[in-house]
């Protein structure tokens, strides 16, 4: 029997808006977190909103070979890291994390232990960060990242581990042993 | 706990490391209970980060996104008779400043390739996707060595093409069987790429 995601993908598929309206609720939060951690800024409307654009055009090339989020997921990062290029061109037009109040950022904030680890990824060394939200994140393998990011597998496997040892540090007191 | 077992436990923990190497966090793990008490933090962030799930979205951005969806759709039945003038009449040309062609003034030529015999027909959408993102990185290094006027011309030409091609796009996601559809979205990605060629062939100033 189909789930209700599925019956969602078929049917934005053939067109309907409403049921893309639901992919977009259901993913809408995690993409523009991973949007946010990729550019290192806050201000990221215009970029989300050209992923979802990007994958309602492209939806008739989803062929189900892997889920639906994986496939959205990948297509968003690309036109994140496309975006990160070009924004590196221009590096003023970027805002970086933590000096934009603007939602959900500012509004979801709650002193638990998710938005501490939320906001523990955003104080990372911004490659350290890239390549964590690229590999823990998104799901991405090593050799896809070095790739991407023009570096060797060994870095890439380097930044992750720091970016997994200074996160980790988020939970040190209740984490050592006695 | 020294950094150096710290530095491999995270590639431990993915069985990113070679046997022997492996074989030795497994010794030293068992008589260390730090390093234990970081690789099961590192396990957390791990696991953390793959099953992450923030809060969702809002209303007011979903309203913009399906603004862009409708504005889009709507132009269907002119993008149906466009297709049918572009394809069955050949007229798929795109202005293009030329004056080398021109004698050094003057407007007008074609994007200089022929679409039906191209040696792009058998272009999946990805590949398109690379060639085309690879020619324009290198014409924004050198567009601004072109003349004033060709730019002008060449910005106007390609927004013309993405125009078309987004709304071909948008067609087939409705249409996916289409073969006309499918012939206007390769024809205009080959007008694309003929068009970014041509430009990086042009002499600089």
């Amino acid at each position: 029997m189909e789930s209700q995601g599925e019956a969602d993908v078929h049917a934005a598929s053939a067109g309907d808006s409403a049921a893309f309206g639901r992919l977009y609720d259901r993913h809408v939060g995690r993409i523009r977190k991973v949007a946010q951690w990729t550019l290192g800024t806050s201000n990221v409307d215009d970029v989300v909103q050209e992923a979802f654009f990007r994958a309602w055009r492209k939806l008739h090339l989803f062929n189900g070979s892997a889920t639906f989020s994986t496939w959205l997921n990948r297509l968003a990062t690309n036109v994140f890291l496309r975006a990160r290029k070009r924004s590196s061109r221009s590096r003023s037009s970027l805002v970086p994390l933590g000096e934009v109040a603007s939602p959900p950022l500012s509004v979801v904030r709650r002193p638990d232990q998710k938005v501490d680890l939320e906001r523990a990824v955003e104080d990372l060394p911004a490659r350290a960060r890239l390549v964590f939200v690229l590999h823990d994140v998104q799901g991405f393998l090593h050799r896809e990242i070095a790739a991407q990011l023009g570096i060797s597998v060994p870095a890439s496997r380097s930044q992750l581990s720091r970016a997994r040892l200074l996160l980790r540090r988020s939970f040190e007191t209740e984490e050592e042993p006695s | 706990m020294t950094d150096a077992w710290t530095d491999h436990l995270s590639d431990y923990l993915d069985g990113e490391l070679d046997q022997e190497s492996h074989n030795g966090v497994v010794e030293h793990l068992e008589g260390c209970a730090q390093c234990r008490a970081t690789l099961k933090g590192l396990r957390r962030i791990r696991d953390w980060a793959s099953a992450y799930q923030p809060d969702a979205g809002n209303a007011r951005e979903w309203r913009k996104l399906e603004l862009r969806i409708r504005r889009r759709a709507s132009l269907t039945v002119g993008l149906r008779v466009a297709a049918l003038l572009l394809v069955g009449t050949g007229l798929a040309t795109v202005v293009w400043y030329d004056s080398d062609r021109q004698g050094g003034e003057g407007m007008v030529g074609d994007t200089g390739m022929n679409p039906g015999a191209g040696s792009f027909a058998s272009f999946e959408d990805t590949d398109y996707a690379v060639e085309i993102e690879a020619l324009e990185t290198l014409l924004r290094k050198r567009v601004k060595n072109l003349d004033p006027r060709t730019r002008q011309v060449l910005r106007e030409s390609l927004e013309s093409i993405e125009e078309m091609l987004a709304r071909v796009r948008e067609e087939l996601v409705r249409n996916p069987q289409d073969d006309l559809l499918r012939e206007l979205e390769r024809r205009s990605n080959e007008q694309k790429l003929g068009l970014l060629r041509r430009a990086l062939q042009r002499p600089q100033v």
